[in-house]
């Protein structure tokens, strides 16, 4: 009866709530901008005006934002599958992080492998050192029920001094000024697909779409994907469902690991001379923003992506061109997501929404027992 | 084992505790707002965001209104006002409280940075302002004994005001009325609901009060520990603070205990760092060890659940004492 003409479900009204929702924290999270940019700011209106508009006003802007969306594919794609596992893996940040120097290890071997080869190897370089570090937080919890948010914060703390110690020490090139490892080999660069005013646009955006595809696929068309979910759902049916709820913990991290392993590898070898990340990008936690907005549906974190992208670099341009600081949008990304997370936000009109549609089917379910002439339960289901 | 021996005789020293417990300050702090807020059952992981607010609210505030006292109470309120933005969100909009602490922890780092940007001008730190610090207290007598007067005299204020914070929670959990109201909505809060408290305020009230804490541990970083503002500032401690209470279990004298190991720690691998060990690796221990301690209380607590009835408890206590072995 849920599929038949005229009726809603309750989860269509769910549904059409979380949308209401999510345009409602960026509509919040926006005007929360505006209000900085109005106090912060000497000219509020044109800088407004520039906030909107700014990534569209030339294509060298434009590409700028094709750029800086592209990791942001990866790594909200891995929240995605570690949050519909319900997993708080936070080590997302670190990971990403550690597959850059993973990866930029192979990369910058001059005369390894030919053109592609050398990328793939590259990739899966990256990979192992992702799995590794997502591996950490999930095995403790799973291993000694260690709270997995704290762990996996921590653990980005280590890595953070692990990965200054690379780039100062071991995997420094000495002959160059600033702090960053060889120069990556022509072989493992991936090609430039569009390249305007300066802004080279390479082809790690279209391996980030094609993943946010596999995962989407993987989530909501695989066997794992089915299990991943239930477990976000509810761990206890889960388990009494026969569902091995660690390996799909486990799974969940190495999915999660791969692809950021994949975007992390892209973004040095496709945007980058060198390796030259100091301090963690901060593209995990975009992720998180990404994912939660996308409500952790892959092929929707492709707009989401783009959104993120487009505030930054209007953020950037703001930069440029008034004494508004780029943390303007970090600010602007947590209430998003604080926004969304809020469950009790509208729970109230999505209630009254829910009773009054059950209402209406009980009526148009009423009428059509009475068409068809069943007259007995036709009273008590009006009343 | 050529570090160690330099190690030792730096550890065995009364200038090493001094640092300890002046290193310690902050998690002692932030370790009683977390076991207060652990009692009540609201898992924030914000600390850090509320440090964070309280030490750029502390210091700009001495320099805003010229004076200590309302640079005090403006973090304070700063930090409270945290709370209570987790607590609505929290307690009363029913936001994912993992999600709502990532989010309200990153805001408050770069909302701190913004506000730096736009009240002064700069974004690294607020070096330029003059501000205010606590005092360093001498104690009368205690300062000329020998080793003690090394250690307890000449400390900052706020350091005292962690030694007596540790009682004041202590006798808000176990002593008050509202500590009795804390705990039973933490452990049940249907039978709490039922014999008519108002489950939501009670939750509200515990995580205020952990705001007031916390926000005393920023003033501490900004105030004390060095004398101005710098970004990200608190750089973990929070976290390090509610290691400590989920391994006390909440009970804030023994959060006293880890919070102090926590320092010892910390302190080892800044001595370590004086000692040419690579500096990085240093940075690493205290979060190390922390990772450790999470361990070892989680596979407590996971035993714990797998005992049933009065075996719990013996349980508990043979696990504690594991943990004091290790």
């Amino acid at each position: 009866m849920a599929k038949k003409k005229g009726y809603t479900s309750t989860t269509q009204i769910e549904q059409r709530f979380t949308i209401i929702r999510a345009a409602l924290a960026i509509a919040v999270s926006l005007l929360f901008c505006f209000v900085l940019i109005f106090i912060s700011s000497d000219k509020p209106f044109s800088d407004i005006v520039t906030f909107i508009v700014a990534p569209l006003t030339s294509k060298s802007r434009f590409a700028l934002l094709l750029i800086r969306m592209s990791p942001l594919l990866f790594t909200s794609l891995a929240m995605c599958v570690l949050f519909s596992a319900n997993t708080a893996n936070l080590a997302v940040e670190g990971a990403f992080y550690m597959a850059a120097f993973s990866s930029a290890a192979i990369s910058v071997l001059e005369n390894f492998l030919p053109a592609p080869f050398h990328f793939i190897v590259a990739c899966l370089a990256g990979c192992v050192g992702a799995i590794l570090v997502l591996l950490i937080p999930a095995v403790l919890e799973l291993k000694f029920n260690a709270n997995i948010v704290v762990c996996s914060l921590m653990l980005n703390y280590i890595l953070n001094s692990l990965g200054n110690y690379l780039i100062t020490g071991p995997m420094r090139d000495n002959g160059y000024s600033k702090e960053a490892t060889k120069v990556i080999a022509q072989s493992a660069k991936l090609p430039i697909i569009y390249n305007v005013g300066g802004q080279k646009v390479h082809l790690g955006l279209i391996i980030g779409i094609v993943c946010c595809v596999i995962g989407w696929f993987l989530i909501y068309k695989t066997n794992f994907g089915y299990e991943a979910r239930t477990v976000g759902q509810n761990p206890e049916f889960a388990k009494f469902s026969g569902i091995n709820v660690g390996k799909v913990v486990v799974l969940g991290s190495i999915v999660a690991a791969i692809f950021c392993g994949i975007g992390a590898t892209s973004e040095i070898n496709g945007y980058y001379r060198r390796m030259e990340w100091d301090v963690p990008t901060g593209y995990g936690w975009d992720g998180i923003m990404i994912s939660i907005l996308a409500g952790n549906n892959p092929l929707l974190c492709i707009p989401g992506a783009a959104f993120l992208a487009y505030i930054r670099t209007s953020a950037d341009v703001l930069n440029m061109t008034s004494n508004i600081p780029v943390e303007i949008v970090n600010v602007v990304q947590q209430v998003v997501i604080i926004m969304i997370a809020a469950k009790g936000l509208l729970a109230g009109p999505q209630q009254k929404a829910i009773v009054a549609n059950a209402k209406r089917n009980a009526e148009l379910q009423a009428k059509e027992a009475a068409a068809q002439g069943e007259s007995p339960s036709d009273k008590e289901v009006q009343a | 084992m050529n570090l160690f021996s330099q190690l030792l005789p730096l550890i065995f020293s009364a200038n090493f505790l001094s640092t300890v417990i002046r290193v310690a300050t902050p998690l002692i702090l932030c370790a009683m707002a977390a076991c207060i807020g652990k009692q009540a059952n609201v898992q924030t992981i914000t600390y850090e965001g509320m440090m964070l607010f309280a030490a750029l609210a502390g210091t700009l505030g001495t320099s805003y209104t010229n004076s200590l006292i309302g640079g005090i109470i403006t973090g304070i309120i700063a930090s409270v006002l945290i709370a209570a933005i987790y607590g609505y969100f929290n307690i009363y909009l029913d936001t994912y409280d993992t999600l709502l602490g990532i989010a309200m922890n990153n805001f408050s780092n770069y909302f701190t940075i913004f506000l730096l940007f736009v009240l002064i001008g700069r974004k690294a730190d607020s070096s330029t302002v003059v501000s205010y610090n606590y005092p360093i207290i001498n104690i009368p007598i205690i300062k000329d004994i020998p080793v003690i007067g090394t250690i307890l005299s000449g400390q900052s204020l706020v350091t005292y005001f962690a030694i007596i914070s540790v009682f004041v929670a202590h006798f808000i959990v176990y002593k008050s009325t509202l500590g009795l109201r804390i705990r039973s909505v933490g452990r049940s809060p249907e039978a709490a609901s039922s014999l008519g408290i108002d489950v939501r305020k009670t939750k509200m009230i515990a995580m205020l009060i952990s705001g007031v804490f916390a926000g005393l541990a920023g003033e501490f970083m900004s105030m004390s520990y060095i004398s101005f503002f710098t970004k990200n500032m608190v750089a973990g401690r929070g976290f390090i603070g509610i290691a400590a209470s989920n391994l006390a279990l909440g009970r804030p004298l023994y959060g006293l205990l880890y919070a102090l190991m926590f320092a010892v720690s910390q302190v080892i691998a800044n001595q370590l760092q004086m000692l040419q060990f690579t500096y990085q690796f240093a940075n690493m221990i205290p979060y190390i060890i922390t990772i450790i301690g999470l361990c070892i209380t989680g596979s407590a607590e996971m035993r714990k659940e797998k005992m049933g009835g009065k075996a719990k408890d013996d349980k508990k206590k043979k696990g504690k004492e594991e943990v004091k072995a290790e």
